[in-house]
């Protein structure tokens, strides 16, 4: 059984060599985590035909878009406009002639529906980003987050086979970020739609993604489903990005219950997001500078999360020292040199760790 | 007593303002020249003459069919150019910019010696097809066509540029095909730049003088455009002098109503 997109990819330019090899699955997100210059954007441009590979073929279902220097004797590369491969980037890059509502009728109306029918789907699209009420406003009269809704609004009403995400969250402020990653996930979820998305951003694929795979200097170093991927990092890029505590588990009346029982309570990423059902996957985050570190148990009156713990090992961090303790999942602490002294810390002692709920956000998974 | 108003950030150094102001005048004070000469009173009378109304009703003729032929051929040579790679950019803007550096007079001269009747093309044309261009209307317009074409191309290329090809990557991952991309993305984004380039283009065109003169001749009613017709009526043949005057106020206006309406015109700004 072969996955419903599969591709194989060989570029080098110059020093840089892009070899990678991987598949998503009809439905899935398969988040592409890596730093800058690990050849994401490279990757993406094969899968969207904008570049030929030196070398690989993409299959999305039964078609073969790209298969380039496979022993096939002729190469082939269809056009982007004919891949049904569709791509949403950091910049909206919104028609700017264009009214909300023809932006997203455009691909509807390219693929032969009549004005009527993409102006009715361009407006029911419109609310599901909700932004009914921007529909004959041009981009410029729009923020760069409603810019983005629409983007992601046309990308889909395109109807791909698979969507190509593109850091969509980068270019974005704090505040924006996190409504259009929740967004994303919800229009992701109720369309089914197959995802690959690149970022940097550890966030998006905790959000966003079934599946991770790491790609560092052009090739894939860890991959597999999320949770796993990012509580045990098999490599140090995959340590850093997951230089924050992330805590998987299931919604228990709007707090997170970890696999091993703990229970952290928080705030929603998503202001007015409206009650997590019990059971929902919810994950919880926080800086591993926000953990307080106490040997007995703390008496304090303040709402926070506390639980007793083992040190398993201190490891010299850039910000002074980092604790990894017990747990399921584990949790990372930073500490200074001096608090490490003060306290007496070695492995295998036993600590009382808590963090406050304002330090720890909230995300739908 | 009233002090100055101060404006911060003069950077233009005092020195320059004398040359600059010289440069002024020397575009604006022959105009004012032209003003001063007119004699008003017989104005009316030799603009509304029927040698004026013909030369003038033959310039907006030519001129509107030389810059139709100019955007037929000009919009997809910008694409081209814009789309090219850089090598052949670069020959492209060569034999493009030629026209607009060469003497009007050589292009008029190089293309009698095309079309001319032992021409390198036009003596297969009077020979199977008995078809003779110079001297002809049609001359008129091929020669305002290729004094103004690069008008045309250079600022419509500069426009593509500047666009850019990521709304048309855009376009076409939402599945537009090049001719729809083209259509509905492409022409729309270089429109301001576009509708420039055809007013410069048909100004040129209203104002050619040395090429038609060579190539198309000097005949009233078929090829006396109102250049031409300036010319004659100031060396003294069938009209008189007051009328060149009063032609070339009327050609002035013409340049300056054109002017008026590109500036007026501005796509997605609130008037």
């Amino acid at each position: 059984m072969t996955a419903f997109v599969e591709v194989r990819a060989l570029v080098r330019r110059g020093e840089f060599t892009l070899d990678v090899d991987l598949a998503v699955e009809r439905g899935e997100v398969l988040a592409v985590l890596g730093p800058n210059g690990s050849g994401k954007s490279t990757l993406l441009a094969v899968l969207a035909g904008l570049l030929a590979p030196d070398a690989g073929h993409v299959r999305v279902g039964k078609r073969t878009l790209t298969s380039v220097g496979t022993g096939r004797a002729t190469p082939v590369l269809v056009a982007p406009a004919e891949r049904a491969v569709g791509l949403l980037g950091q910049e909206p890059l919104l028609f700017p002639h264009l009214t909300a509502a023809e932006n997203i009728a455009f691909g509807p109306a390219a693929r032969g529906a009549g004005r009527r029918t993409a102006r009715l789907l361009a407006d029911d699209w419109l609310t599901a980003v909700g932004l009914a009420e921007t529909a004959d406003r041009r981009p410029a009269a729009l923020s760069g987050g409603q810019q983005q809704r629409v983007a992601l609004a046309r990308a889909l009403a395109a109807r791909p086979d698979v969507l190509l995400l593109d850091e969509p969250m980068a270019s974005l402020d704090v505040r924006t970020a996190p409504e259009i990653r929740d967004l994303l996930r919800a229009q992701l979820a109720a369309h089914r739609t197959t995802t690959l998305l690149v970022t940097h951003d550890v966030l998006d694929a905790v959000v966003l993604a079934d599946r991770v795979a790491v790609l560092v200097d052009g090739r894939v170093v860890d991959e597999g489903a999320t949770a796993r991927v990012l509580a045990a990092p098999r490599n140090p890029f995959t340590a850093d990005l997951a230089g924050v505590n992330l805590v998987v588990g299931t919604a228990e009346s709007g707090a997170v219950r970890a696999p091993d029982g703990r229970r952290f309570v928080g705030s929603p990423a998503v202001d007015a997001e409206p009650d997590v059902p019990d059971g929902a996957p919810l994950a919880a985050v926080f800086r591993p500078a926000a953990v307080v570190v106490q040997t007995s148990e703390p008496h304090g009156a303040s709402p926070r999360n506390v639980w007793p713990a083992r040190v398993l090992a201190l490891e010299t961090a850039p910000t002074g020292v980092r604790l990894r303790t017990t747990g399921d999942p584990e949790v990372l602490v930073d500490l200074t040199p001096a608090s490490v002294a003060a306290l007496l810390l070695v492995p295998g002692a036993k600590v009382w760790l808590s963090v406050k709920a304002t330090e720890v956000s909230l995300h739908r998974r | 007593m009233r002090t100055a108003r101060l404006r911060p950030g003069g950077t233009v150094p005092r020195t320059l303002l004398l040359p600059a102001t010289l440069g002024v005048g020397l575009l604006v004070l022959p105009l004012l020249a032209l003003l001063v000469r007119a004699d008003w009173a017989t104005v009316p009378a030799a603009i509304t003459s029927p040698a004026a109304l013909e030369a003038l009703a033959l310039s907006l003729r030519t001129g509107l069919a030389s810059t139709a032929l100019c955007l037929v051929l000009g919009v997809p040579l910008a694409l081209v150019m814009a789309r090219a790679r850089p090598r052949v950019a670069d020959v492209l803007r060569a034999v493009v910019t030629l026209p607009l550096v060469l003497p009007p007079m050589v292009g008029g001269v190089a293309l009698l010696y095309l079309l001319g009747r032992n021409g390198l093309l036009g003596r297969y044309l009077d020979v199977a097809l008995g078809v003779r261009i110079p001297f002809t209307t049609a001359a008129v317009v091929l020669a305002q066509s290729f004094v103004a074409l690069p008008f045309l191309v250079i600022s419509v290329e500069g426009a593509l540029r500047t666009a850019g090809t990521r709304y048309e990557t855009v376009a076409a991952t939402l599945g537009a095909g090049r001719g729809l991309t083209f259509r509905r993305i492409t022409l729309p984004l270089v429109l301001p730049g576009l509708v420039a380039g055809t007013v410069l283009c048909f100004a040129r065109a209203l104002g050619e003088f040395g090429a038609t003169a060579l190539f198309a001749g000097n005949a009233a009613g078929v090829t006396r455009t109102m250049p031409l017709a300036i010319y004659t009526a100031f060396n003294g043949a069938g009209v008189t002098q007051e009328s060149a005057v009063a032609l070339s106020l009327l050609l002035v206006v013409v340049a300056v109503v054109i002017l008026v309406l590109v500036r007026g015109w501005r796509p997605d700004q609130p008037r």
